[in-house]
């Protein structure tokens, strides 16, 4: 019986180790692995080819201009409800609900135009904010006093206001208006006294722009005062506006198109019509956006075009219609009472002016 | 042992009586090899008569084992012959993409790439986007997988943005003509906007990066997911660059039109095809659903429309602070409605909502969408808080 356990074990291991061993040699020779997949193609991946083109930075705002002092009145919309048209707002602007910050506002809406109006008062000029007719002076009142005029929201002016306003562009007060795509009903209704018109749509740009399609890259067409020095400008969301006699100011590549219509073309973003200028976009005096490209320039350009140049001989009701807005015109007003009822303007819009005057 | 001889087997038997005694003794198999070696003589007269018995006993018992052991095999011998030659692979790309989708697709194509019963793999896909570094984690897992298997995609209602993106390295895409949303080629968020000081952060970009990088990143993202487009498709579609940039979502009727996709069919019609492209003729399906479990630990809320969705944590949506890769039909489930895509530039209510300064393309965002909330300051001032509080720690 030990001859047959041991051979029976034997045998047991052999037959054993021999299936095993076909097994594992069967899995050497016929197991194929996964198979081989290829590696997923990065080299598009890099971000030397996916990192878009920009333009420049570091621009600055400088003015040329040595006109003594001068007097801009700057309209921005109402704060929380029209925003300013592009300008940005941050959310603690309302200082209700301060979301973020806790040391203090940054100002709101006003810091849409800080560039423009800090070069301006750096230069000696002054900067008086209107905000809308809740606030305490009138629009006339302040801009019988103003030498130029800055809006960035003309729908947000009242019919009032905006009479006074195309009064005061009339007897030639400079003027800038900026009107961001959405609004162009508000400025064809203040500017077609000008010949200005803004069409509808925005305009975008898939090849030229800095970073993003309503980036687009502006240049001018000619050279002006309001360009001068200036190659290439950024607006962050443009409206074409247009002028009826002569060229825009401002125009985009070919390369843009209309986003009503797809067309590519170069548009129209900024027009001058005397001592109006009109830019179809706001966002260019930003903070953020100041030092792209020769924004900064521009905004130099349109500091000076406001402060050259001779004071507005504008009427307006509550100066009194004779246009000589300082009071100490009146005591020889003797006379200035009878031109009163020649001017529409003076007449219809307040009767108070006599009360002044 | 058939060559037992009668006559010699006779005259021994008399000599043995022991063996012949036990005849039946001698038929096992043991004794067998012993009796001719022990006995010669005396064996082979008994023997031959218990051979005899013995051999039809054998073939007896071996025909039965034999009939037993075929009917165990024959099943798998049938089975093999009759069987599927392979599978195809059915796995689903459903609702708005994030970590759970891109696993789900992943694991199932790595198993596709490694069952080597899978000889093709069809995707079904019905998702408008979502997550876009989710979207390209199964961008390289289809395209890992369609390196060594046909993969096809076909597409229902939405296969846009962060969806096309996750089934543009497909072999071949099936849309349903009336498809409503197939390309969308571009990312949307919140619009750049800059952000106030924080006395809760340790840096100025901790709340935010300013808005230039903001919209620079926000455009590298784009260029990664056009650059791969064009890498898997650039041959098919026949529009240009900036036409795919400007991220549109097409019907299938012109997506097969201009390249975005390559023919009208549906899960079944790919199926069939990846199965003969695979050279399977009898072939398995194995549909793999999108796995959507009701954990007990997670609440569940109603929802306003009447439908329950699972709460995990607080919120449901992706977090509207990133930039995703959704297409505009399908941005309400996926950040919720409080987040209107709005504009940086627009904001006139009246005939505002045109432009919109967060989208990579034009027709990233629906423009009907934008225009018609009246509420859009409003939501320009979400969008801003929601991009000044951006993406936690």
């Amino acid at each position: 019986m030990s001859v047959d356990l041991r051979t029976t074990v034997g045998a047991f291991a052999l037959v054993f180790l021999a299936v095993v061993g076909v097994a594992a040699v069967g899995g050497v020779v016929l197991d194929d692995a996964p198979p081989e997949t290829a590696s997923v193609a990065d080299d598009h991946w890099q971000l030397d080819a996916v990192e878009p083109e920009t333009v420049s930075e570091g621009g600055e705002v400088e003015m040329e201009s040595t006109e003594p002092s001068n007097t801009v009145v700057v309209h921005l919309g109402s704060g929380g409800g029209g925003l300013g048209g592009g300008t940005s707002i941050l959310p603690i602007e309302d200082g209700d609900s301060p979301a973020e910050a806790d040391i203090g506002s940054l100002g709101g809406v006003r810091r849409g135009v800080a560039p423009l109006t800090a070069a301006l008062v750096e230069n000696g000029h002054e900067v008086r904010f209107y905000g809308g007719i809740a606030s305490g002076e009138t629009l006339p009142s302040m801009l019988s006093d103003a030498d130029a005029f800055v809006t960035t929201s003309p729908g947000a002016l009242s019919a009032t206001d905006a009479d006074a306003v195309e009064s005061f562009v009339d007897a030639g007060g400079r003027t800038l208006v900026t009107s961001d795509p959405g609004g162009a009903g508000a400025l064809t209704d203040f500017g077609s006294p000008f010949g200005v018109y803004g069409e509808a749509g925005y305009v975008y740009d898939m090849e030229n722009n800095d970073a993003n399609y309503l980036s687009v890259l502006v240049e001018p067409t000619g050279p002006g005062a309001l360009t001068e020095g200036v190659e290439e400008v950024v607006l962050r969301g443009a409206a074409p506006v247009g002028v009826a006699d002569g060229p825009a100011t401002l125009a985009t590549a070919e390369t843009s198109r209309l986003s009503t219509t797809r067309e590519a073309g170069a548009y129209g973003v900024a027009v001058r019509s005397d001592s109006l200028a009109v830019v179809g976009d706001s966002s260019f005096l930003e903070p953020e956006n100041a030092g792209r490209a020769d924004n900064g320039v521009l905004i130099g350009n349109v500091a000076d075009f406001l402060v050259t140049g001779e004071a507005p001989d504008v009427s307006l009701g509550p100066t009194g219609p004779g246009g000589v807005p300082p009071g100490g015109a009146v005591p020889p007003g003797g006379t200035t009472p009878p031109p009163e009822p020649t001017d529409p303007s003076g007449n219809g819009s307040d009767p108070s002016g006599n009360a002044t005057a | 042992m058939n060559s037992e001889d009668p006559p010699s087997g006779t005259s021994n038997e008399p000599t043995d009586d022991t063996e012949a005694t036990s005849p039946d003794r001698s038929p096992t198999a043991t004794d067998r090899p012993r009796t001719p070696a022990d006995r010669p003589t005396p064996d082979d007269a008994s023997g031959s008569l218990l051979d005899r018995i013995e051999t039809r006993h054998a073939v007896g018992v071996a025909a039965i084992l034999a009939v037993a052991a075929g009917l165990l095999v024959a099943p798998g011998v049938y089975g093999a012959v009759t069987g599927p030659d392979g599978t195809v692979a059915v796995i689903e790309i459903d609702g708005t993409i994030d970590s759970g989708t891109a696993q789900h697709v992943e694991d199932n194509l790595r198993d596709a790439r490694t069952n080597e019963s899978i000889e093709a793999v069809v995707l079904e896909v019905d998702s408008g986007g979502g997550l876009p570094a989710q979207s390209e984690r199964m961008y390289a897992a289809v395209d890992r997988t369609a390196s060594v298997m046909p993969v096809y995609a076909a597409v229902d209602t939405l296969g846009a943005s962060g969806a096309y993106l996750a089934i543009a390295p497909a072999d071949r895409i099936y849309v349903a003509p009336s498809a409503q949303a197939v390309g969308s080629v571009g990312v949307a968020g919140t619009a750049p906007a800059p952000s106030g000081p924080n006395a809760g952060t340790t840096g100025p970009d901790k709340a935010g990066s300013d808005p230039d990088t903001q919209r620079e990143r926000r455009q590298t993202l784009a260029n990664l997911f056009i650059e791969n487009v064009i890498e898997q498709r650039g041959e098919e579609i026949e529009l240009d660059r900036e036409a795919i940039a400007h991220a549109d979502a097409y019907l299938g009727t012109e997506a097969v039109e201009n390249g975005f996709a390559d023919r009208f069919g549906f899960v079944d019609g790919a199926v069939t095809d990846a199965a003969a492209e695979a050279g399977i003729d009898d072939y398995a399906v194995d549909t793999r659903r999108t796995e959507s479990p009701v954990p007990g630990g997670l609440s569940l809320l109603e929802r306003d429309d009447g439908t329950v969705v699972v709460a995990e944590g607080a919120d449901d949506e992706l977090g509207d602070g990133l930039i995703l890769a959704v297409a505009p039909v399908a941005w309400d489930e996926t950040v919720g409605d409080d987040i209107v895509m709005t504009s940086y530039t627009a904001r006139l209510p009246a005939d505002g909502g045109e432009a919109d300064a967060a989208t990579s393309g034009p027709d990233a965002t629906n423009d009907d969408e934008s225009a018609a909330t009246g509420d859009d300051s409003a939501a320009a001032i979400d969008a801003a808080v929601a991009a000044n509080g951006g993406v936690g720690a």
